[in-house]
């Protein structure tokens, strides 16, 4: 799963068209969701981008991946280059450095070279591209809350060029956004892929082990609960069985459990593989 | 191999940043004030950065030699170690780094003639006799051809008779050792398992075969040469494993002119142990029989002993008592 956050509804336009994207009524949210995307339009600025992020992540049971997608501004770059960003400076000056596997994983899945920039975010729109990097009103908003739900590698921002030197804020409408974004939703697609394809192999987990059944036929205190599942999922990588709950025999009381399962444990042949 | 660098402003212009990025064109160069603006921050996950590290090039700025942990020695007097570099590329299971770190990035700390400096001042001192070792926090081989490491430090211990160094390593990057005379007061010691436990738990390290080539071609150049028996795993069988594995390691090399050998088994203080656990959670070596005794990890005190014992006791077969080493 991925959570694109858009601040304006003509960036995500396109995404939404291009992906099937459903609304889904949810409290103070503007949100579009697939069985894989979830995008939320935060509106412009900091604050809302940071608050969007804050509310999908609390309406969320398992933490996803993270992308910002938007526009931006940038002096030198011609409109409509699409560009990964790796380091964010902050209206503080503090500086943050979205890791770089996306950028590798996703320049493998594309014909063309995802190439990135920096990015400075500003909290009024910037007109004259001082620094030789990209201008937005979000991204460091959007990755330090983010990365308070998920780990950095699967936070990333994809900005677009919407204005330069040659062509200032003023001349963008609404219109030409969704015509810049659509026409980088092959680059957008790779780096979905490329998150989604990170996010799941850093969530190799062991099954999750259900101890209904145990805690109702004895009494378990907090420790010993904590004790019999960290006995159960160690029994179950020994044995790559899912469900051991089901190998214990009826028994007496809940100590009587925890030392049966200690004692299967010990007569496992330990292994490496 | 390495596609992103991170350079700390502080070294953009060292020489030994230009050979680098001058070696990796095509790599991606970001800058930044620190290293620790990178490296080790909040949010960072070592298992998926340990798919691809970016490479860090830094100035350490003190502490550039330290006391080493007492289970270190080889018989001399002071041990002390330095770490040019913080991370590796192998990716053993039982590593204590991916538990110390939240990144998995190299950090290069490019001064390497402050870590010199350090040394000096330790052997300048009038004193017992002291040890330097590096691969503490790296392996001391593994990245010789972008770090360029033995090349400078190799005059620099043949100047300094008076300190005796230990690098160690999982490396077949040798070729900088065979290009000169073997120095007399380094030892290079490499670290050893057994085919199938390598295969299991050390991830992207050179087979058990490839070191021992590289240890013979060492020896035969006159290189010291120690054995790092560390750690030794428990296993169902261990005994036939351990006792192969010894055998054809000691048939194969020249066991009269080690250095030295040394043995532990696998130990890690309890919150890298967590934190490890954390990011690998399906690895069967963290399932076996570990018990927790004063913050510290490792085998159940009744198989310790006798896994040691066992090994040691093979071990000896071998060599003399006078080059055996236990860690404690
Ligand atoms: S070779 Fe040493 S430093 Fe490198 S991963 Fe293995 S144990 Fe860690």
């Amino acid at each position: 799963m991925i959570n694109i956050v858009c601040a304006l509804k003509c960036e995500a336009r396109p995404l939404i068209d291009h992906y099937g994207l459903q609304p889904r009524p949810v409290d103070n949210i503007k949100l579009y969701q697939n069985t894989k995307i979830n995008l939320v339009v935060s509106g412009v600025g900091g604050k809302a981008c940071a608050s969007a992020v804050k509310r999908l992540a609390e309406f969320q049971a398992q933490p996803s991946a993270w992308l910002n997608i938007g526009i931006a501004g940038h002096g030198k770059l011609a409109m409509g280059t699409g560009r990964l960003i790796h380091k964010i400076t902050g209206p503080d000056g503090l500086n943050w450095y979205p890791p770089s596997l996306v950028l590798n994983i996703g320049n493998k899945l594309s014909k063309n070279k995802i190439d990135s920039i920096s990015l400075i975010t500003v909290d009024q729109p910037e007109k004259s591209y001082p620094e030789n990097c990209a201008y937005d009103m979000e991204a460091t908003y959007f990755y330090q809350a983010a990365i308070n739900h998920q780990t950095s590698e699967l936070v990333q921002c994809y900005k677009i060029i919407s204005d330069n030197n040659c062509s200032p804020t003023d001349n963008i409408n609404a219109k030409q956004v969704s015509i810049l974004i659509e026409s980088k939703l092959p680059d957008i697609y790779n780096i979905i892929e490329a998150l989604i394809c990170l996010h799941k192999q850093s969530t190799s987990k062991l099954p999750a082990i259900d101890i209904t059944d145990m805690i109702n036929n004895h009494h378990f205190s907090h420790y010993q609960k904590l004790r019999l599942v960290k006995l159960l999922e160690r029994l179950s990588l020994l044995t790559s069985q899912d469900k051991v709950s089901d190998l214990v025999p009826k028994l007496k009381s809940s100590s009587q459990v925890l030392t049966w399962l200690e004692n299967k444990i010990k007569e496992l042949p330990v292994k490496l593989t | 191999m390495i596609d992103t660098i991170y350079i700390e402003d502080s070294v953009r212009d060292h020489a030994r940043t230009r050979e680098i990025c001058n070696r990796y064109k095509e790599a991606n160069i970001i800058y930044c004030q620190q290293y620790t603006e990178i490296f080790n921050r909040k949010a960072q996950n070592f298992r998926i950065q340990k798919q691809n590290p970016a490479l860090i090039l830094a100035r350490k700025f003190k502490n550039f030699v330290l006391e080493a942990p007492a289970s270190y020695g080889i018989g001399g007097g002071k041990n002390y170690y330095f770490s040019h570099m913080l991370n590796c590329l192998y990716d053993c299971r039982y590593c204590f780094l991916q538990g110390m770190y939240r990144s998995a990035y190299y950090v290069l700390f490019v001064n390497y003639e402050d870590f010199q400096d350090g040394i000096t001042a330790i052997t300048s001192k009038p004193g017992e006799e002291a040890w330097f070792f590096t691969g503490y926090d790296c392996d001391s081989l593994a990245l010789e051809p972008v770090t360029g490491f033995m090349e400078f430090f190799s005059p620099f211990f043949k100047k300094n008779t008076g300190a005796k160094f230990e690098l160690r390593t999982k490396s077949t990057q040798i070729s900088t050792l065979l290009s000169q005379s073997p120095l007399d007061n380094c030892v290079v010691a490499f670290s050893l398992s057994p085919d199938s436990i390598a295969r299991a738990l050390e991830h992207r390290a050179p087979t058990l075969e490839k070191r021992i080539n590289a240890i013979r071609k060492l020896q035969h150049a006159g290189w010291k040469i120690g054995l790092r028996f560390d750690p030794v795993i428990y296993i169902d069988g261990y005994q036939e494993v351990y006792s192969d594995f010894f055998k054809a390691v000691f048939s194969k090399i020249d066991a009269q002119s080690l250095h030295s050998v040394s043995l532990g088994t696998f130990r890690l203080p309890k919150t890298y142990f967590k934190n490890i656990k954390k990011i690998f959670p399906d690895e069967l070596l963290f399932a076996g029989p570990l018990e927790n005794i004063s913050g510290m990890v490792s085998y159940e005190k009744e198989l310790e002993t006798q896994l040691l014992k066992f090994c040691e006791s093979n071990i000896r077969d071998y060599i003399s008592d006078k080059i055996y080493f236990p860690c404690t």
